[in-house]
């Protein structure tokens, strides 16, 4: 995994257990918002974490994108 | 002072301050979206249960009135029928709402998932058993409200088992994590002041006493202890630390008072770079998974189809009761859940990585994982790798009056003042052996061929051949062991006294320990083992010998040794390439799998798929056999998964599985998956 310099990440959990198979919706649509790099997903502790460019997306976009979804989250902090 | 655990502020301690107690301990928090934040999982959690026992208190009742009271069943006046659609209701859009929102989100998104299934199959049931009870003679009689109910209830149960065993199965991570100590002892002009561990800065002096958590990455300063590695290597031997060597956050301080200067800080530490690349090797699919997810996104659609099928197929082709294909129907849907198989590979994938972290053994990310688990081929670096690195002083032949360890001594105190390592080689020797060292009156070094020293008013000359030969003394006398010392790829080393030749000493590379073992035990797994080095053909054969590989390719340059990797990969053969990672890294990037060994703490070796913190040889069999026993785990989830969801299917089809049945076995699919993956935190590394 090449990480690109001006990266940084969000790391969201979806704590609502109506989730199944729900982390591929969410990969499919943060992946394609622009300035996200890359979306990698924890299929057992139901974890997402975002890579993005800030200086193209701003993370509010993004948190707002995963409200949009409409499971629960939470988000994380390292 | 308290920590906010949710975003790391500080916060004053008080009677008015928000907080939140957890299992006996108080956190504090900055807001109320913090506070919510924190206390979020554990609510969903607290609902989870509290659905789950109401689908059960409602839909045991509902079981045993559907099945044991006759149909004339009168309760406080309310006719059996209308009792069970009291019953099942609340259990339909309470307890079961979640279903119906899970679907929707998957609509929304133009999926279906496992709770579209759900949905429709217990709504199907209950709709048709509302449709009895209100308008009886419509369809025909029998009702559906224990199946709509218990299915439910089964599978809120299985998702409640599965939360905990998710917990167990991502343990290892969050273990780490929560050795991270929250305070330090920061120094300032002498002083000691307690502070967060995010106040500190690279260059700040901090003190840890005895039996405390090292809070941050640094190098001693001052003072001597013994350090607990453990979190981060896996070895259990402590590890002595002096001012100048490096200490790693996270780790445990035993026995004395260190003060440290602080190098590396936050996200930047040894344990928090090897937390996130655990996680993120968690988190990247496997390419075995991407095939279950693909699948698992055709599974739905089938279903449905075969569902329908089924009901139409017994209804109206086969002539049997509506009530018998709508069974079926039901069964079908609920069974076909796909979750057990979305399941199977992350979850073995999260405790086979987690084992590894925990062992000092990094698996970046489940692709590499798969390939360690193909290798046929394992090519190590010599020099570093599989030997030391540093010459070790390996045959002492005297001759004449003199004994190895008088010989040893000459040696020593001529080469005392020497920086060269095969002097330091012989100086090591002579500690090893606890000879007397002395001081020599005069002392020259003779580049590229040896030392010439005085000592107690004797000359000694310690060099190789041309030294010797170039202070005219003959050395026919000795040719046979000088030679036998030299096909073996060794540095020869003559010592001479007033110009008589005192002995040989043989000095060369020396075999890590377990070198033997692991190359046996690489090719008891069935694996060719290949030696590559720079080196000269005598000394790598000599040290291939030792070790017991047959395979040598040598006097390969540095830049060649890629070259070597990719022509055996050419070969069709699955190579794995175990280097430093330094020298390495382009052999190590053209290998299916390239395999860092001792790298330390430094674990970004972007070329390496596999990176092993101990300098340990025998972690390279550990991680070929960990990705084994991981790969094997993830081939039983996915028999399991298939088992539960797609052999069932027909039994379902058929109407031979009841609904209720095809509840429990959905919910006991994932937490089977999940229960099994466990069973690898067991598994034996050595």
């Amino acid at each position: 995994m090449q990480k690109m310099a001006n990266e940084e990440r969000l790391r969201f959990k979806v704590i609502d257990f109506s989730c199944s198979t729900c982390l591929n919706a969410f990969r499919k649509k943060l992946r394609s918002v622009e300035g996200v790099t890359d979306v990698l997903s924890n299929a057992v502790t139901n974890e997402i974490y975002v890579y993005f460019d800030p200086e193209i997306v701003e993370p509010e976009r993004i948190e707002s994108t995963i409200k949009g979804i409409g499971y629960k989250t939470i988000r994380e902090y390292d | 002072m308290a920590k906010d655990p949710v975003c790391g502020m500080f916060v004053e301690e008080g009677p008015d301050a928000l907080k939140a107690e957890v299992r006996g301990v108080t956190y504090y928090f900055c807001s109320d979206t913090c506070l919510q934040t924190f206390v979020a999982p554990a609510k969903e959690v607290r609902l989870l249960r509290a659905r789950t026992l109401i689908s059960f208190a409602l839909g045991v009742p509902t079981l045993l009135i559907t099945w044991l009271a006759a149909s004339s069943f009168t309760l406080y006046e309310i006719p059996k029928n209308l009792l069970l659609f009291i019953l099942a209701t609340p259990v339909q859009f309470g307890a079961g709402w979640m279903f119906y929102r899970g679907a929707w989100h998957a609509f929304r998104a133009r999926a279906a998932n496992m709770d579209t299934l759900i949905a429709i199959g217990t709504s199907a049931a209950w709709l048709y058993s509302t449709i009895v009870t209100f308008a009886p003679g419509v369809l025909p009689q029998g009702t559906y409200f224990d199946a709509s109910t218990l299915i439910i209830g089964f599978i809120l149960l299985g998702k409640l088992l599965e939360h905990t065993i998710r917990g167990r199965a991502s343990d290892s991570v969050r273990k780490l994590l929560s050795l991270k100590p929250a305070k330090a002892r920061l120094l300032v002009d002498g002083d000691e002041r307690e502070v967060g561990v995010e106040e500190l800065r690279v260059g700040d002096l901090f003190r840890v006493r005895p039996g405390e958590r090292i809070p941050t990455d640094g190098v001693v300063v001052e003072g001597f202890s013994t350090v607990d590695e453990k979190i981060l290597t896996g070895e259990s031997v402590p590890v002595e630390k002096e001012v100048g060597h490096e200490v790693f956050g996270g780790t445990f301080n035993q026995t004395g008072v260190l003060v440290v200067k602080a190098t590396k800080v936050g996200s930047d530490t040894a344990l928090s770079q090897i937390v996130r690349l655990v996680e993120e090797a968690q988190a990247s699919q496997a390419p075995v998974e991407r095939l279950a997810d693909r699948v698992s996104s055709y599974f739905v659609p089938i279903v449905v189809s075969v569902a329908l099928f089924s009901l139409l197929g017994w209804w109206l082709i086969a002539g049997r009761p509506f009530l018998f294909g709508f069974t079926a129907f039901v069964a079908v849907l609920i069974i076909a859940c796909p979750c057990a198989l979305g399941l199977a590979t992350p979850a073995a994938i999260v405790v086979g990585t987690g084992k590894g972290a925990q062992n000092g053994i990094l698996v970046k990310g489940g692709e590499n994982l798969e390939r360690a688990y193909r290798i046929d081929t394992v090519v190590f670096d010599k020099t570093g790798t599989l030997t030391t690195g540093e010459p070790a002083v390996t045959d002492v032949v005297p001759i004449g009056n003199i004994d190895e360890r008088g010989l040893i001594s000459l040696a020593a105190s001529a080469e005392k003042g020497s920086e060269h390592p095969i002097g330091r080689a012989i100086v090591k020797k002579a500690s090893e052996l606890g000879v007397k060292v002395e001081e020599p009156q005069e002392f020259e070094v003779v580049p590229g061929k040896g030392v010439v020293a005085t000592l107690s008013g004797r000359r000694i000359v310690l060099g190789n051949r041309r030294l010797i030969e170039e202070h005219g003394v003959d050395l026919r006398g000795v040719s046979d062991t000088l030679n036998k010392l030299e096909s073996q790829g060794k540095t020869a080393m003559i010592l001479c006294v007033d110009k008589t030749i005192d002995g040989l000493i043989g000095v060369s590379d020396t075999l890590k320990p377990y070198a033997r073992e692991v190359v046996e035990q690489l090719k008891k797994m069935g694996i060719r083992v290949v030696l590559l080095t720079g080196d000269n053909k005598a000394t790598a054969s000599f040290i291939a010998g030792q070790a017991g590989i047959e395979e040598v390719v040598a006097e390969v340059l540095p830049s060649q040794k890629a070259e070597v990797v990719r022509k055996l990969r050419s070969e069709g053969r699955r190579v794995a390439m175990v280097g430093d990672g330094i020298n390495d890294a382009p052999a190590l990037a053209v290998a299916d799998l390239g395999i860092a060994i001792g790298s330390g703490t430094d674990i970004a070796i972007e070329t390496a798929g596999v990176v092993l913190i101990k300098d340990d040889l025998r972690d390279v069999v550990g991680a070929i056999r960990l990705s084994r026993a991981t790969m094997g785990k993830i081939r039983q989830n996915l028999f399991w998964a298939f088992a539960y969801n797609t052999l069932l299917i027909p039994v379902a089809a058929f109407g031979l599985l009841n609904p209720i049945l095809a509840g429990v076995a959905m919910a006991l699919s994932s937490v089977t998956v999940l229960g099994n993956s466990l069973l690898l935190n067991r598994f034996v590394l050595r």
